[in-house]
């Protein structure tokens, strides 16, 4: 078996994923926290239930990026002789199916309230000697569970980006779900207190909406990526800029009449075939090999691949472009 | 990268905050006006069923601890108290259709109408296990409202902590009386 040549990581990409590996047990920690101040506030009730799943739920996507920045970096061997680095994206597909699982619970429990004409109690407790309305108790632990997923998502933003993360990314539209539910959820007591039963419930359903969205193009995405899609941006389904810069490099090669890509996402990296079209056969093995290493040198996340000579006729049969895609034939 | 401010929220958002703030007086209000209509009416409905000593049957009067929380609790309101008997089952499925203001029962946290029903927070807590049965820790005991009428409910919740101290020495008082 030939195994894959290991990915080099450079030192600026290292810091930025041990960045992330911060975050995302700071993110555990915050979350474990808020759970302890929702049981302590919430009592017996229903909303409990919803706040405790929706904090498990929020736990997947820290554990499945520490566990998969874990394993990608290992080396290529016989029995994975591409390495490991598509756990990354085993990883994407679960989170967004946690944040897809989220979006759907709280619909469900939210439309099933207002379908069951159901009227949330909310009594008093004693604190320090006094007797409070809980809902104030509610707001506070709900307002002090908006702070860490706010600013803990706009900190993964960077180097989801940097990193051509998605499950980081997944991560940061979690931590937005959890602090906009947060948010939503202290409208909706509010409301409550003011008479209007329906207010938490529908205060929950619109927002749930937002989530399930969130959660849909997520696992739309990871799907796709999984089956080998051309790569895309962190946070759209546009085209990588990438792919455009590969094929630049190629064609200004002077021996190299044509060339295209065929490249997918592996995670952080990207991997794939590039075609070329020689002007002539003249010393052609040391020239693949120049342009492997030159695609290799033009960004860390080239990480594998191929530079494959090939026909102009064969080429011209097998290539198609996007609407959007610049340049034909080379002239 | 996304710009899509969550407009429809924030507008939700305000709109409840504002709700709020108009009815802030008092703080939190009935959805159905439980408190409201019962001092329209000048009496209290209170479902009772039989649970020595927390609740005793004396012809169609109530006696026992939780009648005369809710006695003294009327009394504060200035209210009337309707006594109606029944199962707990019937009390239950009453107040979730609002035809009674409250149920005294000897219930307990937890038990199974709890979820269909305001329960009000335990006014007393029974640390020994009184009584067989296998049941261990605190039984708390608690007295009920319709679901989500929390005016109501924080009223009579104040008014069973004032009494918190009440119930002990009634109890003891019980149990030295034949």
């Amino acid at each position: 078996m030939i195994v894959r040549r290991p990915c080099e990581v450079p030192p600026d990409k290292r810091d930025a994923i041990r960045r992330a590996v911060h975050l995302e047990w700071w993110t555990l920690g915050s979350l474990t926290t808020i759970a302890v101040a929702m049981y302590l506030t919430m009592g017996s009730s229903q909303a409990m239930k919803t706040a405790w799943v929706e904090d498990l739920l929020s736990m997947v996507p820290p554990i499945l990026f520490l566990v998969s920045i874990r394993v990608h970096d290992e080396r290529p061997s016989a029995r994975f002789p591409y390495g490991k680095r598509r756990i990354v994206m085993i990883a994407f597909l679960g989170a967004a199916l946690a944040l897809l699982a989220l979006g759907g619970y709280l619909l469900l429990d939210a439309l099933v309230k207002l379908a069951m004409r159901e009227h949330p109690t909310i009594g008093t407790k004693v604190v320090f000697g006094h007797q409070v309305w809980l809902g104030w108790l509610m707001i506070a632990a709900l307002a002090y569970s908006i702070v860490p997923p706010a600013v803990l998502g706009r900190l993964k933003k960077r180097p989801a980006e940097s990193l051509h993360e998605k499950t980081l990314r997944a991560d940061a539209d979690m931590n937005k779900a959890d602090w906009m539910t947060a948010a939503a959820a202290i409208a909706g007591v509010l409301g409550v207190g003011a008479g209007f039963w329906w207010a938490d419930a529908v205060a929950a359903a619109l927002i749930s909406a937002d989530i399930v969205w969130d959660g849909v193009k997520n696992t739309r995405s990871a799907v796709e990526d999984l089956i080998d899609r051309r790569p895309t941006k962190v946070d759209s389904a546009e085209r990588d800029p990438i792919y455009d810069r590969l094929r630049e490099l190629l064609l200004g090669l002077d021996w190299v009449r044509d060339a295209d890509l065929r490249l997918r996402d592996e995670g952080h990296v990207v991997a794939g075939e590039a075609y070329v079209v020689p002007t002539d056969e003249r010393d052609l093995l040391a020239r693949l090999a120049r342009a492997e290493s030159a695609l290799r040198d033009a960004d860390w996340r080239v990480c594998d691949v191929a530079v494959v000579p090939m026909g102009a006729e064969a080429f011209a049969a097998r290539r198609q472009r996007e609407p959007d895609e610049a340049g034909g034939e080379r002239s | 990268m996304r710009p899509r401010p969550p407009s429809s929220f924030l507008g939700f958002a305000l709109g409840a905050l504002l709700l709020a703030a108009a009815g802030c007086h008092p703080f939190p209000k009935d959805p159905e006006s439980s408190l409201e209509k019962a001092r329209r009416r000048g009496a209290l409905r209170v479902g009772v069923s039989e649970a020595p000593p927390w609740v005793i049957r004396d012809g169609d009067e109530a006696r026992g601890v939780e009648p005369a929380l809710v006695r003294s609790f009327a009394d504060s309101l200035g209210l009337a108290v309707e006594w109606r008997w029944g199962s707990v089952e019937e009390h239950a499925a009453a107040l979730e259709e609002l035809g009674l203001d409250v149920v005294a029962a000897g219930m307990t946290e937890g038990n199974p109408w709890t979820r269909k029903i305001g329960a009000t927070r335990p006014y007393y807590e029974e640390r020994a296990v009184r009584g067989a049965g296998g049941r261990r820790g605190a039984r708390r005991h608690v007295l009920a409202v319709p679901p989500g009428e929390n005016a109501l409910l924080v009223r009579l919740e104040r008014h069973l902590e004032a009494r918190r101290s009440d119930v002990e020495p009634y109890l003891r008082r019980r149990e030295r009386a034949p």
